[in-house]
């Protein structure tokens, strides 16, 4: 069988709507500045920065008041990168479901 | 970039980063959580009781098992170490299952109850955070 390329595999409808969840939470927690530095920042982790860099860059962007955001990342984090990304919460005091 | 590309972007790159996420593999197989219960742990009163529930959880059902439990028709409230989110429908039941189902660490559903005309959260007969 051929392996599914990321373009082939759509996302499961519980999915859609945990993201849905997720898009409106930032909506209401960012300030237009704030969503336009996370869209730069999201697509550079994609295409150019590290786990790490992405993590520091990101927890600077929610500050500490909205430090619990990061948890909800969880699901949109590729698993190759989501030990280093739990590791990285644990260390930042996010536990549970942050959201 | 105006705030809408932002939004289309944010929304597209998350999307990405779901399909190669562990949760999604976890979430889409055939052995996926939708064919399993739900831990549920209940907690009144400092004491707790855990059942389980099948798949799809029914906020009515819930509501009945409560009654069975406590004798009485008591106010729920999602919680965990950070927030507590009263159910009062349905909809926020989903909500409280999908928080728990994306997050690998959690086993049960933890559910606060309270009397009925529940007060604020953090207030000192509302639920606790943590």
């Amino acid at each position: 069988s051929v392996a599914k390329s990321e373009s082939d595999i759509s996302i499961t409808p519980s999915a859609q709507e945990l993201l849905q969840d997720y898009m409106s939470l930032l909506k209401t927690r960012l300030k237009t500045e704030e969503l336009k530095q996370f869209a730069l920042l999201l697509r550079q982790y994609r295409t150019s920065i590290s786990v790490r860099e992405f993590c520091i860059r990101l927890k600077d962007l929610y500050r500490e008041e909205r430090k619990f955001l990061m948890a909800g990342m969880r699901p949109f984090i590729p698993e190759k990168d989501s030990q280093y990304f739990e590791s990285f919460l644990e260390s930042i005091g996010v536990d549970g479901n942050g959201i | 970039m105006d705030e809408k590309e932002a939004l289309n972007s944010i929304k597209n790159d998350l999307a990405a980063g779901m399909k190669q996420s562990a949760w999604h593999k976890s979430h889409s197989s055939a052995k996926s959580s939708s064919q399993t219960d739900v831990r549920v742990k209940f907690e009144f009163q400092g004491e707790k009781r855990i059942i389980q529930v099948p798949r799809p959880v029914n906020f009515q059902d819930l509501q009945s098992k409560v009654k069975t439990a406590y004798g009485q028709l008591l106010t729920m409230f999602y919680t965990n170490t950070e927030i507590s989110i009263p159910i009062l429908n349905q909809s926020d039941l989903e909500k409280a299952i999908i928080l728990l189902d994306h997050n690998p660490h959690m086993k049960s559903l933890r559910i606060y109850l309270c009397k009925e005309n529940p007060t604020p959260p953090g207030s000192p007969q509302g639920p606790p955070h943590g």
